[in-house]
Parts: structure tokens; sequence; C-alpha cells
């Protein structure tokens, strides 16, 4: 087994990665050395040797070379006694030095650093589409970057920016935060235990006025501008933002433990239970109380909650209409609500409080004016901030029953 | 959200309220003999299209979108309306239903070519 060493023409700063070593069985080391000069992997005639040149530059070494202006690429490295000198130093010292041009996008492209001298980010003849070449000409450097590596993106953009005002780092940056907001922020930011985090985190900040980088919003300026608020003095103006977000989030969530708490399962919105028989007198009036604060918080009127000639509440525990309604006077649910609907397999499905919201909506577009045929139509779009799952319920009904 | 046609000589002030006051029973032969005429013939009880239909205080009360539309139904309150010039009412909903929009609800001729 041979041991294969770099070539004396290896340069100095590449032979230090040349520490690892390759083997064959049989091949003699002439090949090897060829096979260094040329860069190149191959395969000796005898042995199955597959060898990477450690001399070689990486793709990445390489990228960052054509950073640098041209009369800077592929200097040798600094003397340990050089680098140790401080960058003010000489101007000798400090054009070996020069900082890159530009860094490498995500998708290939050249982001100009705070550095950068306004030149060329790369060669022209390195452009292949036809609009980023026309832009380089032109010197827009930074909108050629973007119609070289975005195709759609480029139309959408600099149709409606002036490519000569374009900012390619400020795009860049702009769609990867968008990403990690849609993605990740606003879901987590939606789930109950996310909104707590947020008026808990609001609540310590506006108690201390120093950022504590808890805040969901910071994973996208961690990921994308590498920082967070942390140890950030807030303003006046924050510290007074941070503690209106907690109060309206501490009020909102005092409201909602107000509400008024289920003791039977089998009647009450929110767990989802559905009673199959009569429900006694107390669980109907628990779910009468139930209703009525759903329909308040829905935004009907509390003077158009509940029938007269029905008993006048939000619960009619008598009827099998499942809601009803009297224009100009009210609508209820009644004990229909609890039943299963024969066909229907969306509404047996459904949680009572899918139910509730179905229902509600169907009987208020019926207190305003709509036929039954129309209120199928109007209540999968009402205004009434009704659950998700209510509008596909009330659209699975217009589905199966829109039409005779 | 469902919904019940009641049929009958009743005050309709009243069934705008919500509230059923009948005036007058229906002829019962007349309402025998279509009760008879469109019923569901495999139950043992008055059904159209399988959904139950009430007698009660002189009025028929029958199944009209339940949630589907039952048009058995409304064949049937429009031959009661014809032959006894009885109110037709929503009472849970409060309103009175006129034969021009019953009889809007059923499947044109052509429909039913088209559908075919």
């Amino acid at each position: 087994m041979d041991k294969v060493t770099p070539d004396n023409n290896t340069p100095a700063s590449w032979a230090g990665n040349a520490g690892a070593s390759c083997s064959a069985d049989s091949a003699d080391q002439s090949e090897f050395a060829n096979a260094f000069n040329q860069e190149a992997q191959k395969s000796s005639d005898a042995g199955q040797l597959v060898c990477t040149d450690p001399t070689a530059p990486t793709p990445r070494e390489e990228a960052m070379q054509q950073s640098l202006p041209e009369n800077e690429r592929y200097l040798p490295p600094p003397s340990p006694q050089k680098s140790s000198k401080p960058a003010t130093s000489s101007s000798a010292s400090s054009s070996q030095t020069a900082p890159p041009q530009w860094e490498l996008g995500p998708r290939g492209e050249h982001i100009p650093t705070n550095d950068w001298t306004g030149g060329p980010l790369r060669p022209i003849q390195d452009y292949d589409k036809p609009w980023a070449i026309a832009l380089a000409k032109q010197g827009d450097y930074e909108a050629a970057e973007l119609a070289q590596n975005y195709l759609c993106a480029s139309c959408h953009i600099l149709t409606k920016v002036d490519p000569h005002d374009f900012n390619l780092r400020g795009y860049v940056k702009g769609w990867q935060r968008n990403y990690i907001q849609g993605m990740v922020e606003v879901p987590l930011k939606a789930t109950p235990i996310g909104a707590a985090w947020e008026v808990g985190v609001s609540t310590g900040q506006a108690i201390t006025g120093e950022g504590s980088g808890l805040h969901i919003s910071n994973i996208s300026s961690a990921l994308v501008d590498d920082q967070t608020d942390l140890g950030k003095k807030l303003t006046t103006g924050e510290r007074l933002w941070e503690g209106g977000t907690a109060a309206v989030g501490w009020a909102t969530m005092g409201l909602g433990l107000r509400a008024p708490a289920p003791a039977v399962r089998g009647a009450m919105i929110g767990e989802g239970y559905i009673a199959t028989r009569p429900i006694s007198a107390g669980s109907a009036a628990r779910l009468n109380g139930a209703l009525a604060n759903r329909m308040q918080a829905l935004g009907i009127p509390e003077e158009n909650i509940g029938i007269p000639q029905y008993g006048g509440q939000a619960y009619h525990a008598g009827g099998n209409t499942v809601g009803g309604n009297i224009q100009g006077v009210g609508i209820n649910v009644d004990s229909g609500v609890l039943q299963p609907i024969e066909g229907w397999e969306a509404w047996n499905n459904a949680p009572l409080s899918v139910r509730a919201d179905a229902v509600i909506a169907h009987e208020w577009a019926e207190f305003n004016g709509a036929t039954h045929a129309e209120a199928l139509q109007l209540a999968p779009n009402t205004s009434l901030p009704i659950r998700p799952e209510s509008r596909a319920l009330l659209l699975d009904m217009l589905r199966l029953y829109g039409q005779p | 959200m469902l919904h019940f046609l009641t049929a009958g000589h009743i005050d309709e002030a009243a069934a705008r309220r919500g509230e059923l006051r009948v005036l007058a029973s229906l002829d019962n032969g007349v309402a025998t003999r279509l009760l008879d005429q469109y019923r569901d013939r495999s139950s043992g009880e008055i059904t159209f299209a399988q959904r139950p239909v009430e007698l009660r205080d002189g009025c028929v009360r029958c199944p009209w979108y339940t949630p589907q539309v039952n048009l058995v139904s409304i064949k049937f309150v429009l031959a009661l309306q014809a032959e006894t010039r009885c109110v037709i009412a929503d009472i849970e909903h409060g309103r009175i239903v006129t034969p021009a929009e019953l009889a809007a609800l059923l499947p044109k001729v052509g429909d039913r070519a088209r559908a075919k």
C-alpha cells in the first residue's frame, strides 16, 4: 500500500489540506501525481481508487476568490507575521485583506456586501439569461443577479421597480423572512399556547423595558438577520406597545375564563358531546346559557336572542326544527340540534359547538329576510365570526340540499 | 333550519308571530283523500318521502326542508290548498307561504327532461 503525498508544486496554503492519505492496491505513484495535477478524480487501471484532489479549491473557495476584485484573486496567503498585524496598518497589507465585494446567496446569486464598490458582481460572460446580460451591460448589477437567478420573480419585480434602484439583499432577506413568518411564526401565534406565550413575553418586556429575545417574531430575525431583540432597550413607544398588547391579551383571556363552565357533558357547547335522548331541565338551562353567550359573542343583538312564542330564550327545549326565527323578533336553537339528521353524515359527525354556530348563521340569514333556499347560499359566507368548521358544515348542507 | 308546512284554516297574523291558531278544521274528507293519494305505501304511518306527517287540531303539518326538500309534501299541500283554499304557513319561522312560492320549487317539465 503506497502513501500518496502532494507534489512539490502544490501551493503551501493548500498543502495543509493534504493531510489525508489516499490508498491504492497497485497503482504507481506517478499516476497519482498526474491525477493531482489534473485536479480530477480518476480510477486507476488496476485498483478501484476514487480520490479527490485535496489540493484543489472547493467550489466555495473558488466562489470566494471570484468575489474579490480581479487583481486580488489567487494571491498567496499572508505570512503569519503580516496576518497578525492590525488591519489598519499599511496600504500594502490593506490591499491584501480587501473585503469581498459580494457573498453567495441562497440561490447562487451574488449579493453585494457593505464594502461593495459598485462594480460588476460577476463577469458579464458568466450570465446566460438575455435580460441579465442586458441589465449587467447597463450597470444594474443587482438587478442582473435577480434576472439570472430568479426567473419568474425578475419579471414580477423589475417591471414594478426601477432596476437601477433594486436592492438584492433586501429582496433576498424579505422572501426568506416572509417564508418563516408565514410557515412558522403566524401558525405558532395562532395556537392558544403561542398566543399566551406572546402575552407573557409582552408583559415581561413592558415591565422591564428590555427585549428578552423570546417573542416568536425573533425566529425570523435570528435566522435571516442573525439578530434578536435580546437585551435591546425598548423605546417608550415600544414599551407602550408591549404594554397594550399584554393588556389586550390578558383581557381576552379573562373574558374567556368568565364564560360559563360546562357541567353536563351531553349538552355543552365546546365539548362536542351530543345527547341522543332528552336532557334534564338543569342541562337545558346550562345549554341555554351557553347558547345565549355564543349568540352574543357572534354579534346577535340581545333583543333578538329567543322567540317569545317559544320561551323567549336562546334554547327552545320543545322544538324539532333545529333552529327557528321570526323576522323582526328573534332567533333560537332548539332540541333538534342535539339529534342526528338522517343521511347527513357531516352533521352527525359534527360536535355541538360546530352545529350551534351553523344553525345560528342559518337562522340569522333567514331572520334578515332570506328564504330557506337563499339562506343555504348565504350562510356559509356569513359575516358572523362562526367557526370555520361550521362554515364547512353549511357548505356541505348547500352541496347536499341546495337543489331539489 | 328544518322547515315544515302547516296547512289549515288558521289565523295568519298569529302564524306570523309563530303561533298556531286554528279558526276551523280542514274538510276531513278532502284531507283524508289527498293524504291517501300522496302518502308512502310502504309505511304503516302517514309519511311523505319517508318523513312523518302530523294531523292535529284540524291542520296538516308536513315536512318541507328536513333538510332535503320534500317534493311530495309540496304537491300535497298545493292540491289541498286548491281544494280547500286553506292557508299555508311555516309556523316555526313565522311566515305565510303562497302557493306560487311552493309551485316555483317544483322542477319544471323542461328541467325534468334535461335531468333525464
